[in-house]
């Protein structure tokens, strides 16, 4: 009996050896499962995307320079004009009415000049009249045959005459002036009534109307939109105004490659060039505060558009930049660490963790940071060694669809953690990892 | 809780053992020390015995650094289990917190304090199975009694756990279980999960419990013993299945 106590004895001894044994030597890698791909060169293109609206280069709305009843209109939304081309008339009676008395008017003022004229002549010979009477009078008196007063009489009658005709000559000026001023008035009538005349200012295309015959017209005014009558827009030339967010606008410049999608003909794309890059931000009236800042972004299009439309809505993704066959990194193995930092710039790692015991993820206070060295935010990758999450800092470059270029750090054949997202998320240096599926992507589509 | 005698009073009774010598006893020969057990049936002190071990084992090398690390990785494992994200700055006020004696201290308080729950709810359990299903006659003091004595096998559990815990900078986990000796197998695998659970002090445990309720209830130890370890696998299959991955 003891001695099968001393075997059992013995034998529990040599399990619980073993299992302590077990215990600080093997420890068993609690690996999270992890998708890899592999660095790779590839063609990349970084873009931005914003969507907008269509709209002519060229447009032009149309309203009244003078009030009245539109009796006559030419045009409908659609049709197709030229510069020149009557489009609306508005009642003339007034305007016309108007030229008619500034005419008789006109035609008064040069009758009466006419008349002046006459009298001017009429002064002059009164004048000479009395200048001869006072020769003569002058003689007489020398020869003792008229008294002084005849003589001062007709000196008298002299300077009358000279006062009559300075008068007259003065009333001539007054009656041209006048006749000056009924024909500005006459032209001012004449033009008013031509605006009762509307024609187009553009060749182009009737793209709104907003008046129908009989209705009354108002003057048009700035910011006033109820006031245009007619749009006509050149389609020939067809841009897209569209926002862009703040944080995307330095990259934008003039003559970068775009693609405009046009949600109306979701099947085509057409492409155009950046021709304007706003440098205000668009100020919406009323806008909540939480709104993002765009800027607006004009991109014209290298062609022209069949049975387009002002105010179709679409997307325009320009080319901000190209690389050609880059080392590149997936986006979504792309992540951000706080990382010790020497003063050097290298980085200090965890210490490896001793077998036996379990990895921790204890972080390096700010207090017990050795002189010199900074925490933080580093922006990077997870590549795979030995079993172990190895977090490898990168600088990247530009931003294409799927892919971002590196500048540093990786190199074409290296081994990135792409997913699943949470490990990513939540993986830290040294943890240990298992590989689950591996992928090359050399086309980077 | 009343005492009920086993003991013939015209026969003189052995003295019982003293408690140290009772849980040696239980480790090195169960069938004898529960016959004392069961006559003379004594509670507090072994339940203080198994409860300030058990406290210690946690609370002591949490008093040290490792401890305190091990500690602190296992309250972060627990709170990733229930699903919540451990961020660096929750992370920062754990640590910060576990730099405190506190949490040693409320570990040695919490086994001597929690270990007489435990052994009342257990009692419970095992009074009511055998004295109201199975018709024994047994007290609730008796049946504690066994059941706290029985625990001294879970004592040299712990006593032989916390070093190895300690090494490996660990702490909860079991370290004797069978999984240890598969470590090649996946941890999240069914196997590796069911072996998991399957821990020797364990099962020690259940045997030398066995043999206490079967000199107790005056039954055989072989069919308590069965009877325990088929609910004993049953838990263990059912927490496999529920926990691979």
């Amino acid at each position: 009996m003891n001695r099968k106590k001393l075997f059992i004895g013995l034998g529990l001894v040599v399990l619980l050896a073993a299992i302590a044994y077990a215990n600080l030597n093997f420890t068993r890698e609690t690996g999270v499962e992890v998708n890899i791909e592999t660095i790779a060169q590839r063609d990349l293109e970084a873009v931005v995307s914003a969507s907008g609206k269509i709209r002519p280069k060229k447009s032009v709305d149309i309203s009244a320079d003078t009030m009245g009843k539109v009796v006559g209109l030419a045009v409908n939304e659609g049709d197709i004009v030229t510069a020149g081309q009557f489009l609306l008339q508005i009642d003339p009676r007034n305007l016309q009415t108007q030229v008619n008395r500034t005419k008789a008017s006109l035609a008064a003022a040069q009758s009466q000049l006419a008349e002046t004229k006459n009298s001017v002549e009429n002064a002059r010979t009164n004048l000479k009249q009395a200048q001869d009477n006072l020769a003569r009078q002058q003689e007489l008196i020398k020869a003792g045959l008229t008294p002084r007063e005849t003589v001062d009489r007709a000196e008298n009658e002299v300077k009358l005459r000279e006062s009559d005709l300075a008068q007259r000559l003065q009333s001539v000026k007054t009656q041209e002036t006048r006749i000056q001023q009924e024909e500005a008035n006459l032209e001012n009538a004449q033009y008013d009534l031509n605006k009762v005349q509307i024609s187009s200012p553009i060749d182009g295309i009737v793209t709104r109307r907003n008046i129908e015959e009989g209705e009354t017209v108002v003057v048009g005014t700035m910011n006033n939109a109820g006031t245009v009558l007619l749009t006509v827009a050149d389609l020939s030339v067809i841009e897209t105004e569209i926002e862009v967010d703040e944080t995307d606008i330095p990259f934008i410049r003039n003559g970068q490659l775009a693609k405009v999608t046009i949600d109306a003909f979701p099947e085509k794309t057409f492409e155009g060039r950046v021709t304007e890059v706003g440098n205000s931000a668009i100020q919406v009236a009323g806008a909540a505060t939480s709104r993002a800042t765009n800027f607006k972004v004009v991109v014209t299009l290298d062609e022209s558009v069949p049975d387009v439309r002002p105010g179709f809505t679409c997307t325009a993704v320009i080319t901000t930049a190209t690389r050609q066959q880059a080392v590149s990194a997936p986006i979504q193995a792309t992540t951000v660490r706080e990382m010790v930092v020497n003063s050097d710039g290298t980085f200090v790692r965890a210490p490896t963790t001793p077998a036996g015991q379990v990895a921790s993820r204890r972080i390096t206070t700010p207090a017990e940071l050795e002189p010199g060295q900074t925490r933080k935010e580093v922006e990077g990758v997870f590549t795979v060694a030995e079993g172990k999450a190895v977090f490898t800092p990168v600088t990247f470059g530009i931003a294409g669809e799927k892919y971002l270029e590196v500048l540093n750090g990786l190199k074409a054949g290296d081994e990135v953690i792409t997913g699943p997202f949470t490990s990513v998320r939540s993986l830290r240096d040294g943890d240990p990892v298992k590989v689950t599926t591996g992928f090359t992507n050399p086309t980077g589509k | 809780m009343t005492d009920t005698p086993m003991t013939d009073p015209s026969h003189p009774t052995p003295p019982c053992p003293g408690l140290l010598a009772r849980a040696i006893g239980i480790i090195t020969a169960p069938g004898a020390m529960f016959v004392h057990v069961v006559r003379t049936p004594k509670v507090a002190g072994m339940i203080f015995l198994v409860g300030i071990v058990a406290g210690l084992a946690q609370g002591l090398p949490q008093l040290t650094e490792r401890g305190r690390a091990a500690a602190l990785e296992m309250q972060v494992q627990q709170m990733e289990n229930f699903g919540m994200q451990v961020t660096d700055e929750i992370y920062q006020t754990l640590e910060a917190r576990s730099h405190s004696n506190l949490g040693a201290y409320t570990a040695i308080v919490g086994g001597v304090v929690g270990t007489p729950f435990v052994a009342v709810i257990m009692t419970t359990l095992l009074w009511g199975v055998f004295n109201t299903v199975m018709g024994g006659t047994a007290s609730f003091k008796q049946v504690m009694a066994v059941l706290v004595h029985s625990q001294a096998v879970s004592t040299l559990g712990v006593l032989f756990a916390a070093p190895i815990m300690y090494a490996r900078g660990t702490m909860g986990a079991g370290v004797a279980n069978l999984g240890a000796l598969l470590p090649m197998l996946d941890e999240t695998s069914f196997l590796a999960k069911f072996l998991g659970t399957i821990d020797l002090f364990a099962v020690w445990w259940v045997v030398v419990l066995a043999i206490g309720l079967a000199t107790l209830y005056k039954k055989k130890a072989n069919s308590i013993a069965t009877g325990l370890f088929v609910f004993y696998g049953v838990v263990a299959l059912i927490w496999a299945y529920f926990t691979a991955g």
